[in-house]
């Protein structure tokens, strides 16, 4: 067959399919894909309805045409889908290559959508509309590269469902069933979601990979009114008017760290409102700011003055940040994305030490702290990437640290403490008196922290005047994050270790689904970090747990189930289900048992036959069944014997008229007592009949020599 | 006898499996690339409808039952028939032994056609069953043997009359005696008494009422001898199927003048010479015929199994 010829082959249409429930399926999984395309902001409202609208008309225009299709339409949509590729190569071109995903989604739903479109017009056959599922594929897919949270879950499950329905209702057509089968359907559905679970679990995390172009958007921008200064959100930053407050609403990034100085005796409410979400390798405490100088109830950072410049990097994304003066540079790079949700501060959050910045803006502000500030508020919607060197050092790499030390000025300003601190000194020699490295005072520390201080956020307000850390260690050593941290860096600072309190949030619940930590606000959190040489500034926490690597989705899904399962009330739960099974075992009990009088006398004899070893047979009538109970177990003098049990029983059956009530009750009374009163024994092994001689062979296609037709 | 099949297949498995590598693998490059999760989870739905649209098909096939409910008891060779035959799932049935046409029996039973290409008698045909459920994605099938509902004789291929074949004619006298006298021919006679052998449907009701006993309708029998054909097959091969058809034909010649035809053939237990009085008794007659070389090994096996089972039951008394 010549190439032509299998090319006209290939192409020539098929029968034309008249299910209806194939092409409603069909064309509302695609309906569902460009949903889902414009839920994630890949096409306009209006291009998704009017899609829609247009797929519905197409598909109805197919079905009416289907026996009769016009041999112009495939030319005219030919031509139409040559101009959507156009369209496509074009957008695309203005983009940084391939290699900006982000920059080629959204024509790639355009595409997609209009060759689904073009095409829905042509749908003759059962070939054409298997098309347009895998079509529905394609852009489910795409929006599914965009999607961040659960809610993309809502399109999964309808298109998951349209699909079930489109490739049963093809298989009832080809089958020749006509209609749809439940069965089959279910069959499906249940394979699906073991495989895909089993997919899910196995598989590892997805990672992002360095070689493409990060995305990054910016959602209201309020320019920063002086340089590196801390602005908050587009309705302006507010703090508490008083001191210890426990309950306020803060403007500033829903924490009230994030602000210029960190007070210690006042705390915002934290809810439970997600903040943002983090794509990472591996989870990390998100920084937002450093602070060096300690007043004795308020972290604030040295000014400029001091010697401490901000440094502006200009030049647009991204951005190349210096290296962290004292590091070694080692560890493994990290690549974390930020998706705001809640309009934030101009801080831009980072894992460690930094490297490059992607963001939408002219210059960010860099200080030699590592910490970053944009030059424009960000509002929600915002995104941002930072690629950063985490820390890879053990414990024993720690204890065994050497190097460079930090310079005089800055060991002086990160030792600084507002007064001597006689009492928190004494206690931190006595903690450490057998700790000779840094990393083992500072374990040291945080392990008598551990045992002799409680976490709580309920705690009486900081008198006027009163010191925050003699007030935590020498008072009622009761507090949170910020009394336990600043507390640990007061008592390293008083051995001369160079200490700063850092604040940010930690890592929050990840999603093995959409493979992003979802961080809230109470996930706001201060802790220490603390200078090694040759290493740099390392994290130490010691209020919360921070995992080594990303947790495996099945770690993760099995801790969420053995969390949901640990939620669940016993009592109640147990209740029920030994209510629902007691009623299960009712029904089928009633279900399974003879509603006349004769079938349980019938039932019971049976009954009584297998107990003693006979097989009651089919064709076996109910008085030669009790001729044999008896013969096997002949009834003492008191008792009915199964003869006479049987006959009252076929009495019953064949008289046309049901037994009454007490005579019934006695008469399947007397049958059970006849069950205990057979003895137990073994059923006899019946012996395989031998095959006839004359028996007709497998193998043979005549009919056997005894039969002759007539 | 139950049916007897083979374990199911795929058909054409290379080009879905190739797309299903080819999609997972995009899926994975593009999720493990981006980073993003859904992508992934997408991939792994995706993974579920192909394991379960492949792979679904081959469980559907095994658990698939065939049976025939219904066929024609004659047929002539190269022509077709068709038969009715159950499936227990929505299937594709095609007759592979004897060839035929396949058909798709969406619930409960269909008809299949076929075409019995030798004559002799059919006691199992030989259908390949497919099936591609849930999803219709991937046809799976596999072979089985099932029994007809009944025997099924195939007759030769009518031939052209050939006079060697006739032999010579038998008196209607001799005839009637290895037959009941048939009233199936000649002229009304009148009733006489039933006679041991007749046909119910000759029983003349008003007669025997009248009489008090059983009493049939006669017919006046001509006196002419009834011509006869004797058909001696070489082989059971291909030859053989075209000496029965030119006696099949030969028959069917001499019964278009007069009824009946003595036959003789060799049937697997022995000369048979009976008369024909329709061509579809003529044609089972060939059809069931064989050469003399099978019934001789066919009778040789039967005397050996009876000696073998003779000898068994001298061994063994309490046997028998």
């Amino acid at each position: 067959m010549s190439v032509l010829a299998r090319v006209r082959a290939a192409n020539k249409p098929g029968p034309p399919e008249h299910s209806v429930v194939l092409r409603v399926a069909s064309t509302a999984a695609v309906a569902v894909g460009v949903a889902a395309c414009a839920a994630e902001g890949e096409l306009s409202v209006a291009v998704a309805a009017g899609s829609i609208v247009a797929l519905g008309a197409g598909n109805l225009f197919s079905y009416r045409r289907r026996t009769r299709p016009l041999p112009w339409l495939k030319a005219v949509l030919a031509v139409v889908a040559v101009l959507a590729f156009w369209r496509f190569f074009i957008a695309i071109s203005g983009a940084r290559g391939v290699t900006n995903l982000g920059a080629v989604v959204g024509p790639l739903a355009v595409l997609f959508t209009w060759i689904q479109v073009t095409h829905s017009f042509d749908v003759p056959s059962r070939r054409d509309i298997a098309f347009s599922l895998a079509g529905s594929v394609t852009l489910m897919a795409v929006a599914a590269a965009q999607a961040l949270d659960m809610s993309f879950g809502l399109y999964v499950v309808a298109w998951v469902a349209c699909m079930l329905v489109g490739l049963g209702s093809m298989w009832g057509s080809i089958g020749g069933a006509g209609r749809l089968r439940a069965r089959t359907v279910l069959a499906g559905a249940a394979t699906l979601a073991v495989v895909a679970l089993v997919c899910v679990v196995v598989l590892p995390a997805p990672s992002v990979s360095s070689r493409l172009v990060f995305p990054t958007s910016i959602g209201g921008d309020v320019s920063v009114s002086s340089p590196a200064g801390l602005e908050g959100t587009a309705q302006g930053a507010t703090l508490p008017v008083h001191a210890a407050s426990v309950s306020g609403r803060v403007d500033v990034g829903g924490y009230l760290g994030f602000a210029g100085p960190l007070d210690t005796a006042v705390r915002g409410t934290l809810g439970n409102q997600v903040v943002f979400r983090v794509r990472a390798d591996r989870p990390s405490f998100w920084v937002a700011e450093t602070f060096d100088e300690w007043d004795g109830q308020s972290w604030t950072e040295v000014p400029p003055t001091s010697g401490k410049q901000w440094r502006v990097i200009s030049g647009g994304s991204p951005f190349a940040l210096p290296a962290e003066s004292g590091a070694d540079g080692s560890g493994t790079q990290d690549i974390q994305t930020f998706y705001l949700v809640q309009p934030g501060p101009n801080l831009i959050f980072h894992a460690e030490s930094t490297d490059q910045v992607w963001f939408p803006a002219r210059s960010i502000f860099v200080d030699p702290d590592g910490n970053i500030r944009s030059d424009t508020s960000m509002g929600a919607g915002s995104i941002y990437t930072v690629v950063s060197s985490v820390s890879t050092a053990t414990p024993a790499e720690l204890a065994g640290a050497s190097g460079h030390t930090l310079d005089p000025v800055n060991q002086a300003r990160f030792t600084q403490l507002p007064h001597p601190y006689p009492r928190v000194a004494a206690l931190a020699r006595q903690i450490t008196a057998h700790a000779t490295t840094i990393e083992a005072k500072v374990l040291a520390l945080e392990q008598w922290m551990g045992t002799h201080t409680t976490y709580t956020t309920d705690i009486p307000p900081l008198p006027r005047g009163a010191d925050t850390v003699d007030e935590f260690l020498f008072g009622n050593r009761r507090g949170y994050c910020e009394q336990i941290s600043t507390s640990l860096a007061v008592m390293l600072r008083t051995l001369g270790i160079a200490t700063r309190e850092a604040t940010g949030y930690v890592p929050g619940p990840y999603n093995p689904i959409t493979d992003l930590y979802e961080v809230q606000a109470k996930d706001a959190h201060a802790w220490v970090q603390v200078w090694f040489p040759g290493y740099g500034w390392q994290n130490f926490d010691p209020t919360a747990y921070v995992p080594l690597a990303n947790p495996s989705p099945a770690v993760t899904l099995g801790h969420d189930a053995l969390g949901a399962l640990g939620r669940v009330p016993v009592v109640p739960t147990v209740v029920v289900a030994a209510i629902s099974a007691a009623g299960l075992l009712f029904w089928r009990r009633r279900s399974h048992t003879p509603a006349t009088t004769a079938g349980r006398v019938s039932a019971a004899l049976e009954r009584a036959a297998r107990r003693g070893g006979l097989e009651p047979s089919a064709a076996e009538s109910l008085p030669r069944l009790a001729a044999r109970i008896d013969a096997l177990a002949p009834p003492p003098a008191e008792h009915p014997s199964a003869g006479a049990i049987a006959a009252a029983a076929e009495s019953a059956a064949f008289g046309g008229r049901e037994l009454a009530g007490a005579v019934a009750d006695r008469l399947v009374a007397d049958a059970r007592a006849l069950v205990r009163r057979v003895p137990r024994r073994r059923r006899a092994r019946r012996r395989p009949a031998q095959p006839g001689l004359d028996a007709p062979s497998a193998s043979s296609n005549e009919a056997p020599a005894t039969s002759r037709a007539r | 006898m139950r049916p007897r099949g083979g374990l199911p297949r795929p058909t054409k498995v290379v080009g879905p499996i190739v797309g299903t590598v080819v999609a997972l693998v995009a899926f994975a490059a593009v999720a493990h690339n981006s980073g993003s999760g859904w992508v992934q989870a997408m991939g792994s739905l995706l993974a579920g409808f192909a394991v379960a649209g492949l792979g679904g098909p081959g469980l559907a096939c095994a658990r698939l039952r065939v049976s025939v409910v219904t066929n024609p008891t004659d047929a002539t060779a190269s022509q077709p028939l068709e038969i009715e035959v159950a499936t227990t799932a929505p299937a594709r049935v095609e007759a592979v032994a004897p060839h035929g046409q396949a058909t798709t029996i969406g619930a409960g039973t269909g008809r299949v056609r076929l075409v019995p290409a030798r004559r002799g008698p059919l006691l199992w045909v030989t259908l390949e069953v497919a099936s591609a459920a849930p999803f219709g994605l991937l046809w799976w099938h596999k072979r089985v043997v099932v029994p007809l509902a009944r025997p099924l004789w195939v007759a030769p291929v009518p031939g052209p009359p050939d006079a060697a074949m006739l032999s010579h004619p038998t008196a209607q006298a001799e005839l009637d005696r290895h037959r009941p006298r048939d009233a199936r021919v000649g002229e009304p006679r009148g009733v006489r008494p039933y006679a041991a052998g007749d046909p119910q449907r000759l029983v003349h009701w008003p007669a025997t009422a009248h009489r008090g006993e059983l009493m049939v309708r006669e017919a006046e029998r001509p006196e002419a001898a009834v011509p006869g054909v004797r058909v001696v097959l070489p082989d059971d091969g291909p030859e053989g199927d075209a000496v029965a058809g030119r006696g099949l034909g030969t028959v069917v010649t001499l019964l278009t003048r007069s009824s009946p035809v003595m036959l003789a053939t060799t049937e697997r237990d022995g000369p048979r010479h009976e008369a024909v009085y329709t061509r579809a008794d003529a044609a089972r007659r060939l059809a069931r015929a064989v050469s003399a070389g099978t019934a001789r090994a066919v009778s040789a096996g039967a005397a050996r199994a009876v000696s073998a089972g003779a000898a068994r039951a001298a061994a063994n008394p309490e046997h028998r």
